[in-house]
């Protein structure tokens, strides 16, 4: 038993460790990032002055020996111009991969410091809780479209702050960022009853076509009994009724398949470069992102409460 | 029905496993044609539905039982059964899907020997995106039909058939494909083989937001090894649905094409015409008492024109049903 919990203290020592330096490598990413945004700019700009350069020289009817040597200068502006840039993406590529490894790190945070709070709440869990969330918002994609930023959010303590001034400016920062999670939370409540209704809606389609793939063998009751007795040489209506029968059953199933396809939930629907999703998986993820801001949400009120207090 | 054993058992044993889905109908109506007396049908249904995830695709398994009766004065009953499996996934900048499709058509007549008719399909396809909005899909299939009675007759088909689809604004999408069907018919009264090609391009357009609407519109060449004949086919498909208040929505299919020239040199069990000669117009209204159980109505007139060009059949149906689903 010694040895289970001393395994259990060593693995999320272990794990702690694992997410800082996760934390710390995505910090130096991002600056990394800004770095080399900075100078993509910088070299995109140098490039555009050298070419609208050459083109005034160009004019001006410059000797060839001075437009050849300007040329090759500016194609080695722009090979470095490409260079900076492929760098650039390879950085925002890692910068994803780590953005969602840390999103799965603090998800699962929460869903443990939830659960320890459901049996014991307590003010230290509460706030370690509110310390996770912010740090998945953070990283989270809806991040972008908040009206605050939650780092600072993050830093407010009203216990710290003693000053009127100070806690009238993190009250009203508190109370704007509680407007702008109201407004986020209200539009994601619109998408999902809007993402329902369409997952309803394909549903009933698609069984309304399973039911027109039934519907069709009905009519051609007489077709099917004539095919026992018929003689296959003969010309005559009921002849071309067996060759109809079959096409009819062949094309029926065909109707019903490439309909069912465009229908069902498997089809994709966001077809963008980045990702396919479908109509569930969607609504899934809204689901989630609007729960998870409602509870954020709680967690600023309470906080603004906190200050509001004498 | 070992098969259908088979796959009942197989899905009996994976749904614990996975998300299981199921619906039960039961419909009543009247069935009037124009060639003969009219009937009082009756049809029941019953569908599974198992999806299942893995983390590399996923899987879904449909079981699908339909019994049905017309009052006649030779009475039929019909049981179809059809089972689907079907895996999708995800590669580079793609999805790809394989399937698997069984239907088995059991026709009874107390007057004549039962019927038998099977089909069986087997595909792959993979959707690329292009970029923004640009999709391509590529998909090629095996199809296999058996119209197990004397004299039988089967057919071989290898689909190939590939579609750019570009997505509008509003939720909308346009799709240009082309498709080649190659095919292969057995008649049992018949020495050798009928070749052919069938291939044309097609457009379609889908809206999926409100409302759904689905448009297409396809254009089919033939090439037979027996007749010099080239015929023509047009063929036009739409699908539109819609709920009109929270809990009533509207649906409608129609279907329509029209094959010229009428072929007369090839023996009827040889006949390639892969689309069928009756046109559908169906509406269907369904009413959601609860999450779980609905009402519905639907009625619908249909039009064959036979391959001879001069023999016409219609009718109409109309049915009143209710349903279970979870």
């Amino acid at each position: 038993m010694k040895y289970l919990i001393l395994f259990l203290i060593l693995s999320v020592s272990l794990w702690g460790q694992q997410v800082n330096k996760q934390e710390a490598q995505f910090e130096t990413l991002q600056k990394q990032i800004l770095h080399t945004e900075q100078q993509f700019q910088k070299a995109q700009q140098q490039l555009n002055n050298y070419l609208s350069g050459t083109d005034s020289l160009k004019k001006a009817r410059a000797g060839a020996d001075v437009l050849t040597r300007r040329t090759a200068q500016a194609y080695e502006f722009a090979k470095t111009v490409e260079s900076i840039n492929s760098r650039l993406r390879r950085l925002k590529n890692q910068g994803r991969t780590l953005r969602s490894r840390l999103y799965r790190t603090y998800s699962v945070q929460i869903d443990s410091l939830n659960k320890e709070l459901s049996t014991h709440p307590n003010d230290k869990t509460r706030k370690q809780l509110f310390s996770a969330m912010t740090k998945r918002l953070s990283v989270s994609p809806v991040a972008e479209s908040l009206h605050f930023n939650p780092a600072y959010i993050g830093q407010i303590d009203s216990t710290v702050l003693k000053e009127p001034l100070g806690r009238e400016l993190a009250q009203s920062y508190l109370a704007q960022a509680d407007s702008s999670l109201s407004r986020e939370i209200d539009q994601l409540q619109k998408k999902e009853r809007e993402m329902q209704q369409i997952i309803s809606l394909r549903a009933k389609a698609a069984d309304f076509v399973e039911e027109m793939d039934d519907t069709r063998m009905t009519s051609f009751e007489p077709i099917a009994t004539k095919a026992t007795t018929t003689d296959a040489n003969a010309y005559s209506d009921d002849a071309e009724r067996i060759g109809t029968a079959k096409d009819l059953a062949n094309y029926q199933s065909e109707t019903y398949f490439l309909l069912m396809h465009a229908l069902e939930p498997g089809a994709s629907i966001n077809e963008d470069s980045s990702q396919m999703l479908e109509y569930p998986e969607l609504l899934q993820r809204l689901s989630q992102t609007r729960r998870f801001l409602q509870q954020y949400q709680k967690q600023i009120q309470r906080k603004l409460q906190s200050i509001r207090k004498p | 029905m070992r098969r259908l054993l088979l796959l009942v058992c197989f899905l009996v044993l994976t749904a614990s496993a996975g998300d299981v889905q199921w619906r039960l109908s039961a419909e009543n109506g009247l069935f009037i044609r124009e060639s003969s007396e009219s009937a009082l049908l009756s049809r029941l249904s019953g569908r599974v539905l198992i999806r299942h995830r893995f983390s590399f695709a996923r899987l879904q398994m449909q079981a699908r039982l339909t019994p049905e009766w017309m009052n006649t004065p030779e009475t039929l009953s019909t049981v179809k059964f059809s089972g689907k499996i079907q895996a999708t996934g995800r590669l580079m900048r793609g999805n790809w899907r394989t399937f698997f499709l069984l239907n088995d058509y059991y026709y009874n007549r107390s007057e004549t020997n039962p019927v038998f008719y099977k089909i069986s399909r087997l595909g792959i396809s993979y959707v690329h995106a292009s970029g923004a909005g640009k999709t391509v899909d590529v998909s090629a299939e095996y199809a296999f039909r058996n119209w197990d009675t004397q004299p039988f007759n089967r057919t071989n088909l290898f689909r190939i058939s590939s579609e750019f689809a570009l997505t509008l604004p509003l939720h909308t999408k346009l799709g240009l494909s082309v498709t080649a069907n190659h095919y292969e018919i057995h008649a049992q009264n018949r020495a050798g083989l009928h070749t052919g090609w069938q291939m044309g391009p097609g457009i379609s357009f889908r809206h999926q937001n409100r409302f759904i609407m689905h448009y297409s519109l396809h254009y089919y060449r033939l090439f037979s090894s027996l007749s010099p004949t080239r015929q023509s086919t047009v063929f036009v498909r739409f699908l539109w649905g819609a709920f009109i208040t929270k809990r009533l929505s509207a649906f409608v299919y129609v279907d329509y094409q029209r094959t010229r020239p009428v072929e007369r040199t090839i023996p009827p069990e040889w006949r390639f015409t892969p689309f069928e000669s009756e046109n559908w117009s169906y509406l269907k209204l369904e009413y959601d008492v609860s999450a779980h159980f609905g009402l519905y109505g639907k009625g619908g007139y249909f039009k064959d024109i036979l391959p001879d060009g001069n023999t016409i059949r219609s009718g109409v149906q109309f049915m009143a049903g209710l349903q279970l689903t979870k």
